[in-house]
């Protein structure tokens, strides 16, 4: 680690992971409900569980977004982070509003969760994704707007690259966005267009920068790519990611009371949204197989952290496969009309938000690991091959499961029988679905022994004497 | 150059983005018919937030897949009369939840008979936007 504050990153780093850990593991509680429904009923109901499974998972990417850009900036800048105390007090006030977040939603009533936090002074409540309560939500405001002043300042102060031009401008992007979430219109339609403002353009725009943006920072950190090249990359991934992510907001505005002329603009941009996501796997792959070997005239490897790398590379495929693959499956309209709202949401939503995110925030880990411990060249423990063989290996497991799911919900709930009662529960009964959901539990509990032994690499791979120091 | 594609390029985009969005939202009030939203419509979308419906339910195909979409349950269940719909959801939600081994359960949100009144007039007027057609058949 070349400079101190970087060791901001750690709370961050480590508190993702326990959010992680609560984000498995109630995504296995919904999915043991999903096939007895009196499980945990009446005690926490679904929607409980879901809302703590999808609020867990939104904070643990903002946590690690956080943790790596602080990791980052000091060594893109060339200086100390601006207030490495700021970054501290703004971690224990997230943590405590996250915490807090969460129990209020174990263990009050929603709706009387509504009635204490001021819900109907401005009521923000009760929408997909955007729960929280209007305090949770003033404290995420307050959050990100002193990481992007302690961020902004640093680099202003620093040395510019383009990895951190770009990041702030996708910083910009999430704060500005985020405000919409406190507009709720009484007009159902007016409120589900706006919704997306927030939901769609955190996910399918700013976070990709951000996630460019890493890509960028691990290549030059990793295996030596020449920063020029990897710049010019970087560029025209975002150029590319919104170009086609602003405009391809319109695949979400096909069927919920909006006009027609989103068919087109949101078919044509949308399926140009895959394409950043193949520049980036082109990028990563292609600079990984010309780096590899030896650095000319040594003895030594190009390639200093096998872990994170794997997990970078890991990236270049899931962002690719989980959000342009399976997202363009049911992005055009005349596919989207038997597939909305069905079970093939939620399997390109696990693998879309593990492959483009999570992926290459535990990267961000293994490399703040390896700057921690000083290492110079940092090799794998059998924990790292089965943690990141079984977390890979169980995501895409129960990808495959909610798509053999989803399909069976599309053909019956959707083509044959039209988002009926009769459709619903049929679908919901046929053998197909139903085994899709057990294959989904059994993968998700592989998916949470990986990561077991992921926790514990992290925790103990820098003191393993495998490493070149 | 490639900075000024990124800037412009994004720029543009959202400019684009932003023009389509002001027409639709001029659309939306005709599209939503806004004008039959009373008040009791505005409360029941407040008790449809209130109690978290879209953490089970899709409504117009979006929230949660764990329980049925909810735009055409009028058309379902009340056959598109009001009065019977009106009085269906009010048996309806007084029964839960179900005591079926197995089944997935609904919970008991003791909503007084007004609030379900509210929800209902809510949930009929959802049936009513014009939502291009979705869902693809009426009834199976």
């Amino acid at each position: 680690m070349k400079y101190s504050s970087q060791a901001v990153a750690k709370p961050y780093f480590i508190f993702a992971l326990v959010l992680l850990a609560g984000e498995i593991l109630f995504g296995l509680l919904m999915a043991i409900q999903y096939l007895y429904g009196d499980f945990l009923f009446p005690l926490i109901p679904f929607n409980v569980l879901r809302m703590v499974h999808t609020n867990l998972l939104i904070v643990l990417i903002l946590f690690g977004f956080m943790g790596a850009t602080y990791y980052l900036i000091p060594e893109e800048s060339e200086r100390e982070l601006w207030s490495p105390k700021l970054a501290i007090i703004t971690f224990w006030v997230f943590a405590a509003a996250g915490v807090a977040t969460i129990l209020g939603y174990l263990f009050v009533p929603y709706a009387q969760l509504t009635e204490l936090t001021f819900n109907n002074i401005l009521p923000t409540m009760g929408r997909e994704f955007l729960e929280q309560p209007l305090p949770s939500k003033l404290g995420i405001v307050l959050v990100v707007v002193s990481y992007i002043v302690n961020v902004a300042m640093t680099v202003l102060k620093g040395r510019r690259t383009v990895i951190t031009t770009v990041l702030i401008t996708g910083l910009l992007g999430l704060a500005v966005f985020f405000l919409i979430a406190f507009y709720l219109p009484e007009n159902l339609i007016l409120d589900k267009f706006l919704w997306w403002f927030t939901v769609h353009l955190w996910v399918e725009a700013t976070w990709e920068v951000f996630v460019g943006c890493l890509a960028a920072y691990g290549l030059i950190k990793i295996i030596g790519a020449r920063r020029e090249v990897v710049e010019m990359w970087l560029w025209i991934e975002v150029s590319m990611l919104f170009g086609s992510g602003i405009l391809g907001m319109g695949h979400h505005y096909f069927w919920i009371g909006t006009p027609e002329y989103w068919w087109e603009i949101g078919a044509l941009f949308s399926a140009l949204e895959p394409v950043p996501l193949v520049a980036m796997f082109v990028h990563v792959v292609y600079d990984w197989g010309k780096e590899t070997g030896l650095k000319a005239g040594t003895e030594e490897k190009t390639m200093n952290n096998s872990p994170a790398f794997a997990w970078f590379v890991t990236n270049a495929f899931g962002n690719f496969l989980g959000a342009g693959i399976w997202g363009f499956f049911h992005t055009l309209p005349q596919v989207n009309i038997y597939t909305h709202g069905t079970q093939f949401t939620s399997a390109h939503g696990h693998l879309a938000f593990f492959g483009a995110y999570a992926t290459i925030l535990i990267g961000m880990m293994y490399l703040a690991v390896q700057g921690k411990n000083g290492i110079k060249v940092m090799n794998n423990t059998t924990s790292t091959i089965f943690s990141t063989s079984m977390i890979v290996g169980g995501v895409v497991g129960m990808t495959v499961a909610l798509t053999v799911a989803g399909y069976s919900d599309v053909i019956i709930s959707r083509a044959q029988m039209g988002a009926t009662w009769a459709g619903y529960f049929d679908a919901q009964a046929t053998t197909w679905l139903v085994q899709g959901l057990v294959w989904r539990l059994l993968m998700g509990v592989i998916t949470f022994v990986g990561f077991i032994f992921l926790a514990k690499d992290l925790l103990t791979i820098g003191k393993s004497a495998n490493h070149v120091r | 150059m490639a900075k000024n594609i990124y800037y412009g390029g994004g720029l543009f985009a959202l400019l684009i983005f932003l023009g389509l969005s002001f027409d639709t939202v001029q659309q939306i009030p005709k599209r939503s018919n806004q004008s039959n939203m009373t008040e009791s419509v505005v409360l029941g979308k407040a008790l449809w937030e209130k109690n978290n419906c879209v953490g089970c339910h899709t409504l117009i195909g979006e929230g949660a897949y764990y329980a049925p979409e909810l735009k055409n349950v009028f058309q379902r269940r009340g056959s598109n009369d009001e009065v019977t719909f009106k009085g269906y959801m009010q048996g309806w939600m007084a029964a839960q939840p179900l005591r079926e081994p197995h089944r997935r359960k609904m919970p008991q949100f003791n909503l007084t008979a007004k609030e379900i009144y509210n929800l209902s007039d809510f949930l009929i007027w959802t049936s009513k936007v014009n939502a291009n057609e979705w869902p693809p058949t009426i009834e199976g």
